[in-house]
């Protein structure tokens, strides 16, 4: 277990920062192909190409698009474009009491659950007939959804099982297959 | 075909025990909080995704006070969340995504396997008079701490991440949310006593960012329109009630 903490520390530090705005910089490595940066992040295509394992400077994301600075040039790629596992290390907030723009807040006085907590705590039963009752009324779903503008997709969702890759020598190229370039897409906004 | 049906009644039945001695032990650690209308969001939301999720649970979602981030799936249809992993969340759709997370682990039964090979052990090791099959809750549900303790495989985390995420996009949420999520938890230090168990016991936050990204996360649709100002707003309302 405390290889396992090692290694999860180890890769916080290289990753933190890469999503956090332009005020945190991190670098990444363009590992899944050649790609030319795209000017903006909806897929219009820009002239700055780039060779699969370059090293580019993220400044923020938006949505699934990730401002890069590459050498001075400016531009978008997809995230799935860059190896986040590979990035190595840059500036970042994580020793910042205040990270970035969501609600974490380090704080000294706040405790979790331990693992010890979880074995050797007395069950309660009294809880559990609590939880039992909670569920929630099928009739109302209808009226949850349409209320909080939730729509269901009426398209295919699947998603692809992938499997753990190694991280990668900033020396070495990219193999196997490249996934289809980023194309402009209605729905890529900033939100 | 009345053999089939009865089987699958008596494994859910199986399962919704072994869930209930699961989320004993957990509530043991931190009980339910008290405010109904919060327990009322969570379990109407947890609804709707999970009739994405392609199987049938009587599904019960509780919150419990503990400022860890953490949540647990238990068999049967059993999800826990902490009040500390929600606070840390901006939006309904990062909950839904949190949700269908568990409710995959559910489905995909990650921890009622992990009981079954326990069993299986306690079998070979006591010869047919092992106990843990039947009537000892409080030796089952501590066990069940074990597992909890522990950890699942990474593939298991990965995969529910996959499901959850497509469970999310079909009932209408915005896939993005579940890199929001991942983003929030990588921000907490790894020796965070808050994040510490959720640490020890899943893959880093950037390993599952990388296996949804390899797996196709951003080539899925995204929601037409923005949230709605009412789905922030009760967003909003449930975590200041928490």
């Amino acid at each position: 277990m405390k290889i396992s903490l090692i290694k999860d520390s180890y890769w916080l530090i290289l990753f933190a920062g890469l999503f956090l705005g332009t005020s945190a910089v991190a670098t990444a490595q363009v590992v899944r192909e050649d790609v030319a940066l795209f000017e903006k992040p909806d897929g219009t295509p820009g002239a700055t190409k780039l060779k699969a394992g370059s090293s580019v400077k993220v400044l923020k994301r938006q949505g699934f698009w990730v401002e890069v600075d590459a050498g001075g040039k400016n531009g978008w790629l997809k995230a799935s474009q860059l190896n986040f596992t590979g990035a190595t290390g840059g500036p970042t907030a994580i020793d910042t009491g205040r990270l970035g723009t969501g609600n974490i807040v380090a704080t000294s006085a706040a405790r979790g659950l331990s693992a010890k907590d979880l074995v050797s705590g007395k069950p309660n039963f009294e809880e559990v007939k609590k939880l039992d009752s909670l569920s929630f009324d099928p009739a109302g779903i209808d009226a949850f959804v349409a209320t909080g503008g939730v729509v269901p997709s009426k398209e295919k969702i699947q998603l692809a099982a992938a499997k753990p890759a190694a991280p990668p020598s900033a020396a070495s190229s990219p193999s196997g297959a490249t996934p289809a370039p980023a194309t402009k897409k209605k729905d890529d906004d900033e939100w | 075909m009345c053999g089939v049906f009865s089987l699958s009644v008596q494994a859910q039945t199986d399962e919704e025990k072994v869930g209930k001695s699961a989320s004993a032990q957990v509530l043991g650690a931190a009980p339910l909080i008290q405010n109904d209308a919060s327990l009322k969001y969570v379990n109407m939301l947890g609804g709707s995704l999970s009739a994405y999720s392609g199987a049938v649970y009587k599904w019960h979602f509780g919150v419990i006070k503990s400022d860890a981030i953490n949540a647990f799936a238990m068999p049967g249809g059993y999800i826990l969340l902490s009040a500390g992993l929600l606070k840390s969340l901006e939006s309904e759709d990062e909950l839904a995504f949190v949700l269908a997370h568990e409710i995959a682990h559910v489905t995909r039964r990650h921890h009622y396997q992990v009981v079954q090979r326990q069993r299986l052990a306690d079998q070979a090791a006591k010869g047919l008079e092992a106990v843990t099959q039947d009537g000892d809750t409080a030796k089952l549900a501590q066990a069940s701490g074990q597992i909890y303790a522990r950890g699942l495989d990474k593939s298991a985390e990965f995969e529910s991440d996959r499901l959850g995420v497509e469970i999310m996009t079909k009932a209408g949420y915005d896939p993005v949310a579940a890199v929001n999520v991942l983003e929030k938890l990588q921000r907490f230090k790894g020796d965070d006593p808050r994040a510490e168990l959720l640490f020890s016991t899943h893959p880093s936050p950037v390993e599952r960012l990388d296996m949804l990204l390899q797996s196709g996360i951003d080539k899925l649709p995204r929601p037409k329109a923005k949230p709605s100002p009412a789905r922030a707003e009760r967003f909003q309302k449930f975590l200041q009630s928490i």
